[in-house]
């Protein structure tokens, strides 16, 4: 098996590993925080969009409709760097198992084209659709939850080199895909039920930005989002333990005491978690801060499952590093540059929010 | 060799990403030109007081942000995912030696989304000179990150010091890269404005829809005027074979250079003879007609861009079938397949020439060539003979089609050859009705 592992690239990496896995785990949680407000976003919106004028639930669902395109286009945008970081960091892995199943990987294009146009003319276009745009926002949302499970096909094929070859022997259309594998059904529930607890905050935090114009509807939106984020942080916790439970043994049991550290950022996610459900109903702002850094544990705990599955096969920490600190440096500086640009952008965007002369028109 | 090869039945898979990328090149340039359009003519609307103008650009906002934008980023992870399934070993060197410059793109691109994001929601809300800020916040960052990523796709041509002092500067500061970015910079341009033009010829009111005609037609002339000597200055950067590919080399790719040259010239001369001088009478019709012949130039000259690459996907590292010529000859002493990690037959068949041979071309030929496709390898050897194809295999680079060395062991050129003698007995218009063409006869052809 271990010799259809492709050789390691010798153009090697362009810093120490410890470093780009860290830039990795940064920014897959903005990115994954990203889709869950996208998808957990999608599904409120298509809930209370089905109140009628005058209820609360209606302004609720245009408030989070306006949301729903920006947030995509930053999930999108958030999802490169961990792509970049993916191939520089596992290649080796990546690449084959994107290729076994290439088309179902190249669907992941189009199917995001559509998704997204589906929700522009939904939410800001209906005028062009009339009354087909909550059939349409179904559509966008299927599509949505699509590309989540074309993803996590991906990342569990390629974290199963001893299943690439026999795959490669029945087909090399490119048709593979791995659903044989019991990690991947609930690694996925796990996933995207993350999607309504982080799209109940928003929610939650929506209620009280709102508050001084509608007190009534603000703590209407509060204690909606609060909801959402309880019950969908109860059905997380659950399908957390399937998760654990379907992690080949070797692998799971690091988690459960075998390995200090793993099982120690593990129950921290945990344990971050249930206080953030404790004080959700006193303070969101306090919420958010605690499950930001639980999803932080939680793509430790991911990352560190790859690790495992890969060892000894595929290993980053085992590529020599042709590091070149001059650029390393010009992209730091960027960073920093680029990561005021934004805050200025938002600080900018936050001030004017409540002036009503409205958005671009048509 | 390292990774699995992905079957494309019938076009390959260079055709794939040819579709995507010229789309993709087409909505890139016209989301950074539509940036500095929004910003532009803002700024006219408002150094002028005049409503009518600043309602027209906002009225874009949308559209450029919200839809060009996202599209332009998502078919440009679009190619990258595309050429990563055709060609993994190429994108594994691009991505391991360009792994910061991609990461400094990354950060401009994304601001370049907030601020395009912001730009849209502060139209009427933020005072007027914030709200200019954001928008230059919004083109700056949009070209800084087209800065970054055109450094990477010369290198690919143009690698200029690199292979000898394997330093990153040097590989992105190559000798391509300036000509390219303003060669790139004014297609924005030209394309912003041939958007423009669609959408300013159907103003109704006709005093504004003459200035805005006029205004946008300058941004094709301007943006398309630049283009013949940006590409001039781009085209004396080029490796001696690509030039001759494309002036002569290869008919295919002179037809292309030529389509690419006349479509640009038609697009100015219509844009003179048309929206610039006949304002009011413009039609949006006629305003298509010019979008179509950017569309086709822009096509085309990507089109040759990649086609004068050959025989190299990275010129002078690795070849089109992910080959590099530094392993040359170590692979043809230990033989390909011996130093393949896939398409390895299975020991039973190692006494079957025709089995080896399957392999070999999936290795190394399969990359441009389908079995009976697009550039079919059985209409490419119709009716050669053994000894001419064992011939021929051996000086693959002197043939026709700018192809890499045969790289690999005696038995397994032999294989080749029995595998390609094979499928001209299994395949249909093929073998016996055509008489073996044999080596004087071939010469002769030539
Ligand atoms: C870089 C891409 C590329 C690779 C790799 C490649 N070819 Fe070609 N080949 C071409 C092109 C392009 C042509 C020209 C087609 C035309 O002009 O009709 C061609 C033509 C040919 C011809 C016809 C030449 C003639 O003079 O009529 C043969 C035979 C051939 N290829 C065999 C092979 C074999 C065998 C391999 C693998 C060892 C291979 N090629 C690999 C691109 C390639
Ligand atoms: C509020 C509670 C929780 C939140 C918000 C949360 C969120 C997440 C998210 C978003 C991921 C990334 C999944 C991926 O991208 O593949 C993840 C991974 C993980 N979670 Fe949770 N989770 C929670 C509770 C739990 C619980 C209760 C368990 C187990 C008992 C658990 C076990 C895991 C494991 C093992 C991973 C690592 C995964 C891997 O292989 O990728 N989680 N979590």
């Amino acid at each position: 098996m271990p010799t259809v592992i492709p050789p390691i690239d010798p153009l090697g990496l362009p810093a120490a590993a410890a470093l780009l896995k860290a830039l990795s785990l940064l920014t897959f949680t903005l990115h994954l925080v990203a889709m869950n407000v996208t998808v957990g976003g999608l599904m409120m919106a298509l809930v209370y969009g089905r109140c009628r004028e005058g209820h609360p639930g209606a302004l609720f669902a245009a408030r989070m409709r306006a949301l729903l395109p920006s947030a995509m286009a930053l999930t999108i945008t958030l999802g490169v760097a961990p792509l970049l970081f993916v191939q520089v960091l596992y290649g080796q892995a990546f690449y084959t198992s994107s290729v076994l199943m290439a088309w179902s990987w190249l669907l992941v294009i189009p199917a995001l084209c559509v998704a997204y146009l589906g929700l522009y003319l939904a939410y800001l276009r209906p005028s062009w659709i009339g009354d087909r745009s909550q059939a349409l926002a179904w559509f966008s949302v299927a599509l949505t939850l699509l590309v989540a499970a074309i993803f996590a096909n991906n990342m569990t094929l390629m974290l199963q080199p001893g299943l690439w070859a026999p795959l490669y022997a029945t087909s090399a259309y490119g048709i593979a895909l791995n659903l044989g594998d019991p990690m991947l059904p609930a690694r996925y529930l796990h996933t995207v039920l993350a999607a309504p607890v982080v799209a109940g905050l928003v929610g939650a935090l929506m209620g009280r930005r709102f508050r001084s114009p509608d007190a009534e509807w603000a703590v209407w939106a509060w204690r909606t989002g609060v909801r959402w984020f309880h019950v969908g942080a109860g059905l997380l916790m659950l399908s957390g333990v399937w998760y654990l439970l379907s992690l080949p043994p070797r692998v799971g049991s690091q988690f459960l005491g075998a390995s200090a550290h793993d099982t120690g950022v593990l129950t921290l996610g945990i344990v971050l978690g249930v206080v953030a459900l404790a004080v959700a109903k006193r303070s969101a702002w306090l919420a958010t801060v605690l499950t930001g850094l639980g999803v932080g544990c939680m793509v430790v705990a991911r990352h560190r499952v790859r690790e495992y599955m890969l060892y000894p096969h595929v290993n980053a920490a085992g590529i020599p590093v042709h590091a070149d600190s001059v650029w390393a440096i010009a992209f730091a500086v960027t960073l920093a540059l680029g990561a005021a640009a934004v805050a200025w952008l938002v600080y900018r965007a936050l001030r004017c929010s409540g002036s009503t002369e409205g958005a671009a028109p048509d | 060799m390292n990774y699995p090869i992905w079957d494309v039945p019938l076009t390959g898979g260079g055709l794939l990403i040819a579709a995507i990328a010229v789309v993709h090149v087409f909505i890139s340039h016209f989301a950074i030109g539509g940036g500095l359009f929004l910003v532009l003519t803002e700024r006219m609307g408002l150094r002028a007081r005049d409503a009518a103008v600043l309602e027209y650009a906002r009225h874009h906002t949308n559209f450029l942000t919200l839809v060009i934008l996202v599209f332009g980023a998502v078919t440009g992870v679009g190619v990258w995912w595309t050429i990563a399934l055709v060609n993994p070993t190429a994108v594994s060197a691009l991505v391991h030696l360009f792994a910061w410059v991609w990461a400094i793109a990354w950060v401009f691109f994304l601001v370049e989304i907030v601020a395009a994001l912001v730009y849209r929601y502060g139209w009427g809300r933020m005072d007027a000179r914030t709200h200019q800020a954001v928008g230059w916040v919004y083109f700056g960052s949009a070209w800084l990150s087209l800065l970054m990523i055109n450094g990477i796709l010369t290198f690919m041509l143009t690698s200029g010091k690199w292979p000898e002092t394997q330093s990153l500067t040097d590989a992105w500061m190559n000798p391509g890269m300036l000509p390219s970015l303003a060669m790139r910079s004014a297609v924005c341009v030209a394309l912003a404005g041939v958007y423009a033009l669609i959408t300013s010829s159907q103003l109704a009111d006709l005093a504004l829809k003459e200035r805005m005609v006029r205004y946008s037609a300058k941004w094709v002339i301007v943006g398309a005027g630049v283009i013949p000597f940006a590409g001039l200055w781009f085209a004396g950067t080029l490796p001696e074979q690509a030039r001759f590919l494309a002036s002569g080399g290869t008919p295919m790719v002179t037809a292309f250079t030529v389509a690419s040259v006349l479509l640009s010239g038609l697009l100015i001369t219509g844009t003179v003879f048309g929206p610039m001088l006949f304002p009011r009478q413009t039609h949006v019709t006629f305003a298509c007609v010019l979008a179509a012949l950017a569309l086709g130039a822009t096509g085309a000259t990507e089109w040759v861009r990649e086609a004068v690459r050959k025989p190299y996907v990275i010129y002078e590292y690795m070849y089109s079938n992910s080959l590099r010529p530094a392993d040359l000859a170590d692979v043809s002493s230990l033989g390909l397949l011996a130093s393949s990690r896939w398409h390895v037959p299975a020991k039973s068949d190692w006494n079957d020439p025709v089995k080896i041979g399957r392999s070999v071309f999936r290795v190394q030929c399969s990359s441009c060539h389908t079995v009976s496709g697009l550039n079919s390898i059985r209409f490419a050897t119709r009716g050669w003979d053994k000894a001419l194809l064992d011939q021929q295999i051996q000086y693959l680079n002197t043939l026709k089609g700018a192809m890499p060395p045969f790289i690999g062991t005696d038995e397994e050129r032999g294989g080749l050859v029995a595998y390609l003698i094979s499928l001209q007995a299994e395949g249909p218009g093929a073998s016996a009705a055509l008489p073996a063409r044999s080596e004087g006869e071939r010469l002769c052809r030539r």
